[in-house]
C-alpha cells in the first residue's frame, strides 16, 4: 500500500486542481480579461446594433458585474434603448459611486447583494466628471418625463456632483435611503414606465391590453383550475429585468403589487377572484442552498383554489440552481422557462391546488418585459 | 476480542484500503473549501463524490474480506435510539416526503460516519487529519482575504447583513455562519494539537494558519463564532499548566493581527466593531428575535408529544410564530436541540442527549487510555474540543443536516477507538 504521505498528498493535490480550476474560471470574469469583450460591445454600439449591444451587455455584466467601462456603455445603450432609469443607474456604478447601495442601486448580476463599492474602487477607469455631466443632460433633455421620478432625481444630482462639488457633501448628509429604497408604488411607477408606457396607479383592463398588445402579447385564459362559474378579474403579470435590478408585478382592474429587488424570483399566491396578491416572497434559488425546499414549504401552504405568479429576470433564471430549475419545470410543467444563458425574462401562473397547466411567457428581449394578461372567458 | 482493524489481506484489499484513506484526506483536506470544489459539468462538490466513494469502497472491501459491511464504533446505543427516535416521528409527521427525506439523509450519514470511523482508526492517518483540515481552513480563511480585498477568488456568499450595512464574507460555503463553525474547528486542532507546533517549521506554518483563520473568521462577521472562538482561547490558557506565558503569547498574537489587519484595511476592524456591538444599540434584532422565539417553540415542542411533528418539519412546525421584531432569522429554529425535540418529540431530544453522552464517555474513555501517550491525549482533547465548539454554536445556530459533521465525528471516535484498540500497557512512553 502506498505511504500514508503519498496518499494524502495526492488528496491535497486532486482538492487544490478543482480550486485552481475554480478560481481560473473565475479570472475570465477579472477586468483584464472583458477588454477584448468590450472593444466588441463598443463596435456594436458605433453600428448601433442597440438589440445586439443590450444582449451582449447584459451576458457580460453577468461575467463582469463591478467592470465600470461595461457599465458606461451599458449605459448608453439603456439610453438609446428608451431606458433612461436604467441609464441612470449603470451611469452610477459607471462613475464609481461608492454609496451606490445607499441610492438603492444593487447589481443583480453580482453574485450576492454584495458591498459592490469596495469592489468597484479596482474596477476599471470612471469616464470623466464632463463625461457623466454630459451624459446627465442628455438624459434630462430626451426624458424630461422620467426625471421627476424623486430617485432618478436623487441619482441625477449626485452624478452631477462628482468630485469636490458642495452638492456632494449636502446629499453625504443627507438621511440614507434603505436598500431597497423604491417603495412599491415607486417601483411600480418606474416598472409602468418601463414597460407599460404611461401606466396610471390602477390601471384598467383596456390599458393593461393595450400595454401588453404593444409587447407583443396575446390575452390568454386563466389555468383551468380556476374558480369554476365565479367571474374572475383580468390579471395582468410581468417580470422586468436589467443588470442593475429587477421589478415585478400583479396587477389587475383595481389592484397592485409591485416589487423592486436586486435578485432572485419573486412569487405572489393571486386570489383569481380578486386578483388580490394574498401573499409574496422571493427567493434566490443559489446553489448549495435550501432555498428549493424553503420555497416547496411556502407554497405549500396554500391550499384553495388559488394562483401562484412566478417572476424572473434573465439574470435570476441565470443563477438558479439545477436542483431549483428542477422543481420548477416538474412541480409546475413549465415548458417555456429560458434557458440559463438566454438572459430572458420570464413569468408564469400556475394553479396551486392542482391545475393542469401553467401559462407562461418570455421576453421578447434581453431588456424588455415578459408579461401575461389572463382573463377569464367563461 | 481485540478492536484493532485486521489488517487488510489481498492486494485488492490494499488498493481498496489505499482508496479509502485517499478519499479520508480528500473529505477532511476539502471541507472548509467545498464552494470552491464543485466538479464542472457535475454539479456535485468533490467532498459529496468522495464521501459516496468511501463508503462504498468500505463495503467492499470489508465484504470482499468476509467481514461485516462495517466495524463497530461503541457508540451504538446512542445512534441506535435516536435512529429509532427518528423513525418513530416519521409515522406522525406533518410532512411525510420531508421526513422520509430526512431519515434517508441522516442514514447516508450514518453509513458516512461508520465507514469514516473505521478508516480513521489507525494511527497514521490520525497524526495527518488535524494538519490537513487547519491547511485548508487556512486556504480558505487566505481565500476570503483575497476574496474581500481583491476579487480574485469568487465568494461562494457576499452580502450586506439584513439591517445593518455591514459585509460579510465566505469562500467555502454558502453560509458564513456555518463558514464560521469550521474555523472554529480549525481553531479547535490549533490550540490543542501540539504535534502542530512542534518545531520552527511547523510553528511558522501554524502561526500563519492560525492569522488566515482569524481573518477569516472576523470576516464571516459571526458573533457567535467570535464569542466561541475567545472561550476556546480561554479554555487553553486554563487547561494550560504556564497560563501566564501562554496568556502573554495569546495576548499578543491577538494584538499583533489586529494590527496587521488595521495596517491593512482598518474599515474591518471597525466592521467588527459595529457587528460585534449592534445588538447593544438597537440597530440589529436578530438575537432578541430568536430569544422572542425560544419561548414560542418550546410550546410548539410541547404540542408535539412524544414523536414530534416529524423530521425536517420545524421550519413548518414554526411558520405561523409570529416575529414582532419582524427578523427572518427567527423563522428556522436557531437551536439544534429545540429543533430536535419540535421535530422528534422529547424521545428524540433525550435519544439526542444519550449519544451526546455516548460520545464523551467513548472520548473520555480513550483519554483515561492514553494517559502515558500525551501527544495522542492532546489529540483527543482537540476532538473534545471540536465537538464542544458544535455543541455551544448549536445552541444558538441550525446545523443538523449536514455530511461534514458525520465526517468529523467519524474522525473523532476513530481517534478514540484507535485508543482503546491498545491494552494501556501498549500505549507509547
Amino acid at each position: 500500500m502506498p505511504r500514508d504521505a503519498i496518499l494524502a498528498a495526492a488528496a491535497v493535490t486532486t482538492v487544490l486542481a478543482l480550486v485552481v480550476a475554480q478560481i481560473a474560471m473565475n479570472a475570465r470574469a477579472l477586468p483584464g480579461a472583458a477588454l477584448p469583450e468590450l472593444r466588441r460591445l463598443e463596435d456594436l454600439t458605433r453600428q448601433r446594433e442597440w438589440d445586439q449591444a443590450s444582449q451582449f451587455a447584459r451576458k457580460l455584466l453577468l461575467v463582469h458585474p463591478y467592470f465600470r467601462p461595461l457599465h458606461a456603455i451599458t449605459a448608453e445603450i439603456m439610453f438609446e434603448r428608451g431606458f433612461p432609469e436604467f441609464a441612470i443607474e449603470h451611469l452610477a456604478v459607471a462613475a464609481g459611486q461608492t454609496d451606490a447601495i445607499r441610492l438603492g442601486i444593487c447589481l443583480a448580476t453580482a453574485p450576492e447583494a454584495g458591498d459592490a463599492c469596495a469592489l468597484l474602487r479596482s474596477n476599471g477607469v470612471p469616464p470623466t466628471e464632463d463625461a457623466v455631466r454630459d451624459f446627465v443632460n442628455r438624459l434630462e433633455a430626451r426624458y424630461p418625463e422620467s426625471m421627476k421620478n424623486p430617485l432618478a432625481r436623487l441619482r441625477m444630482h449626485r452624478l452631477s456632483a462628482q468630485g469636490d462639488n458642495p452638492l456632494l457633501t449636502f446629499w453625504e448628509t443627507a438621511p440614507p435611503l434603505p436598500m431597497a429604497s423604491t417603495d412599491f408604488v415607486e417601483a411600480g411607477r418606474i416598472c409602468g414606465s418601463l414597460a407599460f408606457g404611461a401606466l396610471n396607479p390602477e390601471p384598467t383592463p383596456e390599458e393593461s391590453a393595450a400595454l401588453l398588445t404593444w409587447l407583443g402579447a396575446e390575452p390568454q385564459d386563466l389555468p383551468s383550475c380556476a374558480v369554476g362559474e365565479a367571474s374572475a378579474t383580468a390579471i395582468a403579470v410581468f417580470a422586468h429585468g436589467g443588470a442593475t435590478g429587477n421589478t415585478y408585478g400583479v396587477l389587475s382592474e383595481a389592484r397592485r403589487r409591485c416589487v423592486s429587488t436586486p435578485r432572485g424570483w419573486w412569487f405572489a399566491v393571486v386570489d383569481a377572484v380578486s386578483g388580490e396578491v394574498i401573499r409574496d416572497a422571493i427567493f434566490c434559488f443559489a446553489p448549495l442552498t435550501r432555498a428549493p425546499r424553503q420555497f416547496q414549504d411556502w407554497i405549500e401552504r396554500e391550499s384553495g383554489p388559488a394562483l401562484l405568479a412566478g417572476c424572473a429576470s434573465g439574470e435570476a433564471v441565470a443563477r438558479m440552481s439545477m436542483d431549483a430549475r428542477r422543481l420548477l419545470l416538474e412541480r409546475f410543467g413549465l415548458k417555456a422557462l429560458p434557458a440559463p444563458d438566454a438572459l430572458q425574462a420570464y413569468a408564469f401562473v400556475a394553479c396551486l391546488s392542482g391545475g393542469d397547466r401553467a401559462t407562461e411567457a418570455v421576453s421578447l428581449g434581453a431588456d424588455l418585459p415578459a408579461a401575461l394578461l389572463l382573463e377569464n372567458r367563461k | 476480542m481485540t478492536l484493532a482493524a485486521q489488517p487488510p489481506h489481498s492486494r485488492l484489499s490494499l488498493a481498496l484500503c489505499a482508496f479509502e484513506r485517499y478519499a479520508l484526506y480528500a473529505l477532511v483536506f476539502s471541507l472548509p473549501l467545498q464552494a470552491l470544489t464543485t466538479i464542472p459539468g457535475a454539479g456535485w462538490t468533490l467532498t459529496k463524490a468522495m464521501g459516496g466513494l468511501a463508503v462504498l469502497v468500505h463495503v467492499i472491501r470489508r465484504v470482499s474480506e468476509r467481514r461485516p459491511p462495517f466495524a463497530r464504533a461503541h457508540i451504538e446505543s446512542g445512534i441506535a435510539l435516536f435512529a429509532a427516535a427518528c423513525l418513530a416521528s416519521l409515522p406522525h409527521s406533518i410532512d411525510s416526503d420531508a421526513s422520509w427525506n430526512a431519515t434517508q439523509t441522516f442514514f447516508q450519514y450514518a453509513l458516512l460516519f461508520y465507514a469514516i470511523a473505521e478508516i480513521a482508526r489507525s494511527e497514521s492517518v490520525q497524526v495527518r487529519i488535524p494538519a490537513l483540515f487547519v491547511s485548508a481552513a487556512a486556504l480558505s480563511g487566505l481565500a476570503a482575504m483575497d476574496s474581500f480585498f481583491w476579487g480574485h477568488v469568487p465568494a461562494a456568499a457576499d452580502s450586506i447583513i439584513a439591517n445593518s450595512s455591514i459585509r460579510r464574507l465566505s469562500v467555502g460555503l454558502p453560509d458564513p455562519n456555518h463558514q464560521a463553525l469550521l474555523f472554529l474547528f480549525a481553531t479547535s486542532f490549533l490550540l490543542f494539537e501540539r504535534r502542530l507546533w512542534r518545531g520552527r517549521f511547523r510553528a511558522g506554518l501554524s502561526a500563519g494558519a492560525f492569522l488566515a483563520i482569524a481573518v477569516g473568521l472576523a470576516l464571516t462577521m459571526s458573533r457567535a463564532g467570535w464569542a466561541v472562538c475567545i472561550a476556546l482561547a480561554l479554555l487553553r490558557v486554563v487547561a494550560s499548566r504556564r497560563r501566564f506565558r501562554v496568556l502573554g503569547v495569546g495576548v499578543a498574537a491577538a494584538a499583533g493581527i489586529t494590527a496587521m489587519v488595521w495596517a491593512i484595511h482598518p474599515a474591518l476592524i471597525e466592521s467588527v466593531q459595529r457587528r460585534a456591538t449592534e445588538f447593544r444599540q438597537g440597530g440589529d434584532a436578530s438575537i432578541a428575535s430568536r430569544v422572542w422565539h425560544y419561548a414560542g417553540m418550546m410550546n410548539r415542542a410541547q404540542e408535539g408529544g412524544p414523536f414530534g411533528f416529524g423530521l425536517d418539519t420545524a421550519h413548518k412546525a414554526v411558520i405561523h410564530l409570529e416575529d414582532p421584531l419582524g427578523e427572518t432569522p427567527a423563522v428556522t429554529v436557531h437551536n439544534v436541540p429545540l429543533l430536535l425535540w419540535i421535530e422528534t418529540g422529547w424521545t428524540g431530544l433525550a435519544a439526542y442527549g444519550w449519544l451526546w453522552s455516548c460520545i464523551a464517555a467513548s472520548l473520555c474513555a480513550a483519554w483515561l487510555r492514553a494517559r502515558s501517550n500525551p501527544d495522542e491525549r492532546a489529540r483527543l482533547a482537540a476532538y473534545a474540543v471540536l465537538l464542544g465548539a458544535y455543541g455551544a454554536i448549536s445552541l444558538v445556530m441550525p446545523f443538523v443536516y449536514y455530511s461534514g459533521f458525520a465526517v468529523l465525528l467519524g474522525c473523532a471516535i476513530g481517534a478514540a477507538n484507535n485508543a482503546l484498540s491498545r491494552p494501556a500497557s501498549a500505549c507509547k512512553t
